[in-house]
């Protein structure tokens, strides 16, 4: 299978930049999958799993929230809020979050805060799941 | 006397001693800082330069709608977001970029959002309207803090009480070079000249759903990496004026010891002078 150029970077650091076989990723539509040769392709990116086949068929999990994927015929660019690849996922830090947030979320101060919160929770049960996956 | 000239001497030399501990300490706590920042500036750099190239091949691929976003009218109600340090003693950083800052602003009274005391202290004495104060976030600072400018830029944009964004920072070019420079974020005004390159694509839900979404993206990624590359600049231009405090305050130690040995050969020679001429007049 062909390959193509994957770079993902994030404000904390430039998480991958290579090549792969396939990307599939969570936007806010659904899951896609982008493979060699995929149409021009912007969409954002939701809260949940990416997952990487590199050019040797190695797989690569991680999980991934806020951003955008932008796709052309030259490379694709994820731009991800935050990402952390599956080894890199701090179970115990996450399990903390989704406890607090959702104490935190039973009175919310307004709507805006319990949109934070809801996001938040997302996010660490994104991470708890990522990390407990096989 | 060249007794009291004596005393005065080892004083200074004491008093400049202790400020050269000082600027030592300084120097090396900067140095530990700017350490740290530099690679920070360094790991975001990447997502700056991917998240505005991305950016302009969308506005460049997409003809097809128009947003506000891109839209450009004569800018006359500028909001200004002005970064500077928290603390001072860092050479010129914080007068550089301040200064930028209000040669920019000649002949209007631009909104203001300062971050870093600094700025705070400079903007509220001058006609400005500040509509956002903060300080001390730039150490620590992680995205989401930056979220809470961008939702009030964005909603006063939106509002159309704003139509055009500025940010003025400095670039950390190099430990040794640090430039104060200014970014026009909003409405993004992409010409990159490659228009011919029309080609189909697929924005999912709409092209005006993702604008919509990621503007918000990429105004906090770039508030935040000129936060960062600020952050990183004034540790180096604190770094490069502590180190020249100290060498300045070596040379004066220098000087003043000289000084102190003279005033004390001459004080001996006086009361060898003094004592010869005494047995001389015994005789």
């Amino acid at each position: 299978m062909s390959a193509f150029t994957l770079h993902i970077v994030t404000p904390e650091r430039e998480a991958f930049a290579g090549q792969v076989q396939r990307l599939s990723v969570r936007t806010t539509e659904g899951d896609i999958g982008v493979l060699h040769g995929h149409t021009n392709l912007v969409s954002t990116i939701g809260v949940g799993p990416v997952k990487l086949v590199l050019e040797d068929g190695q797989q690569r999990l991680g999980a991934v929230s806020g951003g955008f994927i932008s796709v052309t015929k030259e490379k694709t660019t994820l731009v991800a809020d935050t990402l952390e690849w599956k080894d890199e996922i701090d179970i115990e830090r996450a399990k903390k979050s989704a406890e607090r947030t959702r104490n935190a979320l039973k009175e919310p101060s307004d709507d805006r805060e319990q949109k934070r919160l809801e996001w938040k929770l997302k996010k660490a049960l994104n991470r708890i799941r990522i990390a407990q996956s096989e | 006397m060249a007794g009291t000239g004596m005393k005065d001497i080892k004083r200074r030399i004491k008093s400049v001693e202790s400020t050269m501990q000082i600027t030592k300490a300084m120097e090396l706590v900067a140095s530990s800082k700017l350490r740290r920042a530099k690679e920070r500036a360094e790991n975001t750099r990447p997502y700056f330069e991917t998240i505005y190239q991305t950016m302009v091949e969308i506005a460049d691929n997409t003809k097809d709608f128009s947003s506000p976003y891109i839209q450009h009218t004569p800018g006359l109600k500028k909001l200004f977001i002005c970064i500077a340090g928290d603390r001072g003693l860092a050479g010129g950083y914080n007068a550089n970029v301040n200064r930028l800052a209000s040669s920019m602003m000649q002949g209007i009274s631009p909104k203001v959002i300062s971050i870093g005391k600094k700025a705070n202290e400079y903007f509220a004495k001058r006609p400005v309207e500040l509509l956002g104060q903060y300080y001390s976030m730039a150490e620590e600072i992680k995205l989401q803090d930056t979220r809470e400018i961008t939702d009030m830029v964005l909603d006063l944009y939106n509002k159309g009480e704003i139509d055009e964004v500025h940010i003025v920072y400095t670039n950390f070019v190099s430990p040794l070079v640090q430039e104060a420079a200014s970014l026009k974020v909003l409405p993004l005004d992409f010409s990159s000249g490659k228009g011919a390159n029309h080609s189909m694509t697929l924005y999912e839900p709409s092209p005006q759903v993702v604008f919509d979404a990621i503007i918000p993206s990429y105004l906090s990624g770039v508030i935040y990496g000129a936060i960062t590359e600020s952050y990183a600049a004034e540790q180096a231009a604190r770094r490069i004026a502590m180190e020249n405090a100290s060498d300045n305050a070596q040379e004066m130690i220098e000087d003043l010891s000289l000084r102190y040995n003279r005033a004390r050969q001459s004080a001996i020679t006086q009361e060898l002078t003094e004592i010869v001429a005494g047995a001389e007049a015994l005789k």
